[in-house]
């Protein structure tokens, strides 16, 4: 059996821009995959090409085995069976709660529209709203009462449109546990955008990473964070540092990262990639600790700010390179001291080429 | 209103005793500001006092002759009327909107803006084109007679100057108004939810009535009830026509029949008829601020339309402007350059332009200081006076007249009477016989139209902007010089354009209460007209128009703009 949404070197252009450009992908049936990146690479274009608002200028677009999207074919919105939440909801203002979740319902029965309408609003725990109007409803209400119309027809893939934009930081946490367990329950296939990892992270079984229009990687959270695949990825995801060295074979051939914190083995296959003997490894705050003796790096406090319980502290070694380091708030000098740290470098160590 | 005096009470030396405070901040700047506030509103308000406190007075028998006789014609055609022209500006107003503001087909760009051009066609105007296009006389029964060899009395042609002229002259000049409100409704409201229906699987019909039109109802029915008031204010062109309504039977009874109260009593009928109007247009304001819904990206895309549809959609959409502007204006061109242009004309123009200007600017002055009072002084008792003061906009023009120059007459007979007693000298009619009377009854009418420019103005600038003057150490009024006037220059400018082309072509207010032997252009237009005289009166006409079209030009520029914000 074929994935259930596939994009096939998909571009998207606007007259003469070129929006995004070679995008691949493919989601199972039930997974919920996410567009990550900063605003303006594209990542709500795609998602409007996959409703079918835009044209793809090429590539195909296959929605459970049918291809809906090409050049020279384009599946109208209306007919593709794809619900979709957006960023100001949507919501018909001239509606009821009820009329609006009945309004993709159009071929059912009106005791089966009634049914439906009910469990709905019993799964985003809103029974009492059918008869209000969107505007007599908060934020976070509007926003579940437009993924419930959105869900209503059983769409064949449900894309999300930033959805937690809109709505204050706390809520927004809630929220997007609550949505991933809707979508869930629903059983659907989903596509969320996003520019914020956390809710990427809290939603998504496959996150796309996204930068000027190019997919730059496509995984799990854990792999996108545990393996960048490059500068951006790992500059996007989580918080870390970049430090540079150089790549030297030792006497048994083995290639060996040398770096102001240390030095690591690296593999074959990552070897490979590598060009001028120069790369780069990702050293996560939290892999740095303040040493006990002189015998640690040298590096000089630059700044810090407290993280209640721990200092998120700027270091910079001898050779100015910077490092962000995750330290236990007790014994954190002022800055301009000099101090001694530890960096733990397992052989998982992400290495950029 | 608590804010100044505050500050006042701040500013004043420690040593002044707390009982002068209070006594000095009893006469601040705010609450001398609020008295001639109030001062205003009841001059202004005294027109639609003066003709509601008539419905308490007792029937005359001239009333009771108006209610056995006339009273119903004119109910039946008026209601008649107002139905008409909904109907008409309704059908013209929403498909010109819809196919403008949803597709793109041959020629859209230049009707999308041309469809305003007859909102600088008075009714008046139009009317008496189309008489002198349509009538016996006219070109186009002259040809049909010469075409087919027809007599007199052998061929039926549709009399204009009907009912059912009228309603068609009327809602080829109103439809404006809701092809206006209903297309940005169109454009700006329903993008986004357009998309979410469509991915609900709502094809081009289903969008259409269950989405796009309900979403627009509030604009539309605010439009249609403009175009109404417009319909129940009009005077020219049912006069022309010989259809009797309220505001010919006004006319009628005040100097046919010489009765003032009787005349007062129908104004206030049709005071409560507009009055309902106005509170149908409040009504759906409100609503439609829920139907309201921002959104970040509203790249509004046009489908395209070819080939026949597209054709008809262009004729569809172009047929408005031909008939509400292209027409009468190329006959008004053609007769007005037959005539002569002499000094009685350049006379007539200096009166016209001077009164306009002289009404705009006061009307200007006026609508800053209750504008910038109003953000002062932001309390309910003083938004809600200064809504009363501007409900002029909505009163037809014969009841404003009614209502001003009865209590004006009153004073000017009583100031008369005691001159004459105590000095020997009659004053003469100070107030009502001059010109004076004009410009308060403009005020009274275009108050709401300067006062409108002037709040949108004032409300892009943002009250942080008002809090950083003060705080840098500028009075109110410096800050009005200083910082407002000067950002607002475009919406005075606006205002003070927008009266001026209103003044320009009022003509029952004028009718009635000009001083013996002034005559304005829109005074001669129309009693020319009315002496079959049609070529005679297209000069005075076509500056109307042409004048009309300023506005027109304005309001095109600022809606292109407004739209080209949203699409960035």
């Amino acid at each position: 059996m074929s994935a259930h949404l596939v994009l096939q070197d998909i571009a998207i252009c606007y007259a003469t821009k070129t929006i995004v450009e070679n995008i691949s992908f493919s989601l199972e049936e039930g997974e919920i995959g996410c567009f990550l990146g900063p605003s303006g690479c594209g990542k709500t274009t795609l998602l409007r090409t996959i409703a079918g608002f835009e044209r793809p200028a090429h590539g195909t677009i296959t929605l459970r085995g049918n291809q809906v999207a090409s050049p020279s074919l384009l599946v109208p919105p209306e007919k593709r069976r794809v619900g979709m939440v957006f960023q100001d909801y949507a919501l018909f203002p001239h509606l009821t709660i009820e009329q609006n979740i009945k309004f993709g319902l159009n071929k059912q029965s009106k005791l089966e529209q009634q049914q439906r309408v009910d469990e709905l609003l019993t799964l985003i725990d809103l029974p009492d709203t059918k008869k209000r109007y969107p505007h007599q409803l908060s934020g976070g209400q509007q926003q579940r009462i437009a993924l419930a119309r959105a869900l209503a027809p059983k769409p064949d893939i449900l894309l999300l449109d930033e959805p937690f934009s809109n709505l204050d930081v706390a809520l927004r946490e809630h929220l997007a546990h609550d949505v991933r367990q809707l979508i869930n329950a629903e059983k659907v296939t989903a596509i969320l955008v996003t520019h914020d990892q956390q809710e990427a992270f809290a939603t998504s079984d496959k996150i796309a990473l996204l930068n000027d229009g190019k997919l730059i990687q496509w995984g799990s959270a854990r792999e996108l964070y545990e393996q960048p695949n490059s500068v951006f990825s790992a500059e996007f995801i989580g918080q870390g540092s970049l430090i540079k060295g150089l790549v030297k074979k030792d006497n048994n051939g083995v290639s060996n990262l040398h770096t102001d914190v240390g030095s690591m083995e690296i593999s074959e296959s990552i070897a490979h990639t590598i060009h001028n003997n120069s790369a780069k490894l990702l050293i996560r705050p939290d892999k740095i600790a303040l040493s006990n003796s002189e015998s640690g790096i040298c590096v000089t406090l630059v700044s810090k700010s407290f993280r209640g319980g721990h200092y998120l502290c700027s270091l910079e070694t001898n050779n100015r390179q910077r490092l962000t380091a995750l330290l236990p708030a007790q014994n954190i000098p002022n800055p301009g001291t000099q101090l001694f740290i530890t960096v733990s470098l397992p052989n998982t160590t992400p290495v950029i080429p | 209103m608590a804010l100044p005096s505050s500050n006042t009470t701040i500013s004043t030396p420690p040593q002044t005793p707390n009982v002068l405070i209070r006594l000095r901040s009893k006469f601040t700047s705010s609450n001398l500001f609020i008295l001639f506030l109030f001062a205003t509103i009841t001059l202004l308000a005294l027109p639609v006092l003066t003709v509601f406190s008539f419905v308490f007075e007792p029937a005359s028998d001239v009333w009771n002759h108006l209610v056995n006789t006339v009273l119903s014609d004119y109910l039946t055609n008026s209601l008649l009327l107002l139905l008409g022209v909904a109907v008409g500006t309704l059908s013209m107003g929403i498909t010109t909107a819809w196919l403008t503001s949803m597709y793109d087909f041959p020629g859209r760009r230049v009707i999308e803006w041309a469809l305003l051009l007859p909102l600088a066609m008075p009714a008046y105007i139009i009317a008496y084109t189309y008489t002198g296009l349509l009538d016996f006389a006219g070109p186009v029964q002259t040809h049909l007679r010469e075409l087919f060899g027809w007599q007199y009395g052998d061929y039926w042609f549709p009399e204009i100057r009907s009912l059912f002229g009228a309603i068609c002259m009327l809602s080829l000049v109103l439809y404006p108004y809701i092809y206006l409100l209903a297309r940005s409704s169109f454009l700006e409201q329903s993008v986004v939810t357009m998309e979410a229906a469509r991915t609900l699987g709502a094809g081009p019909w289903k969008r259409f009535f269950h989405v796009a039109l309900p979403m627009a109802r509030p604009a539309i029915v605010a439009g249609t009830s403009l175009a109404l008031m417009e319909t129940l204010a009009d005077y020219g062109t049912v006069q022309y026509f010989g259809v009797s309504t309220f505001t010919t039977g006004i006319f009628r009874t005040w100097f046919g029949l010489g009765d003032q109260g009787a005349a007062a009593q129908l104004a206030a009928m049709l005071l409560g008829f507009v009055l309902m109007l106005i509170l149908l247009e409040r009504y759906s304001r409100k609503q439609a601020q829920y139907h309201q819904q921002s959104s970040r990206y509203t790249i509004h895309k046009r489908e395209t339309i070819v080939g026949i549809k597209g054709l008809i959609a262009s004729f569809l959409s172009f047929m408005p402007i031909v008939l509400g502007f292209l027409i009468p204006f190329i006959l008004l061109t053609q007769w007005a350059i037959g005539e002569t242009i002499d000094s009685s004309f350049l006379l007539l123009a200096w009166n016209s332009l001077s009164l306009a200007f002289s009404a705009s600017l006061l009307a200007l002055t006026l609508a800053i200081i209750l504008g910038y009072g109003q953000r002062l002084f932001p309390t309910k008792i003083v938004k809600s006076g200064v809504r009363i003061a501007t409900l002029g906009y909505a009163v037809p023009g014969t009841v404003i007249a009614v209502g001003i120059i009865i209590p004006l007459a009153w004073i000017d007979n009583t100031i008369d009477a005691w001159a004459i007693k105590t000095f020997d000298i009659g004053t003469g009619l100070i107030f009502s016989g001059s010109l004076f009377i004009l410009l308060f009854a403009y005020l009274v009418r275009f108050l709401a139209v300067a006062l409108g420019s002037v709040e949108s103005g004032l409300q892009t600038i943002k009250p942080s902007m008002d809090d950083s003057a003060r705080s840098l150490g500028f009075t109110p009024l410096q800050v009005l010089r200083k910082v407002h006037l000067p950002i607002i220059r475009p919406s005075l400018f606006t205002a003070l354009l927008l009266v001026f082309v209103d003044v320009l072509k009022e003509l029952p207010a004028t009718l009635i209460l000009r001083p013996f032997n002034f005559n304005t252009l829109a005074v001669r237009a129309y009693e020319l007209a009315s002496d079959e005289q049609l070529a005679s009166a297209a000069p005075a006409a076509i500056t109307i128009v042409l004048t009309g079209l300023i506005p027109v030009i304005l309001l095109n520029r600022s809606i292109n703009k407004s739209t080209l914000d949203n699409h960035q």
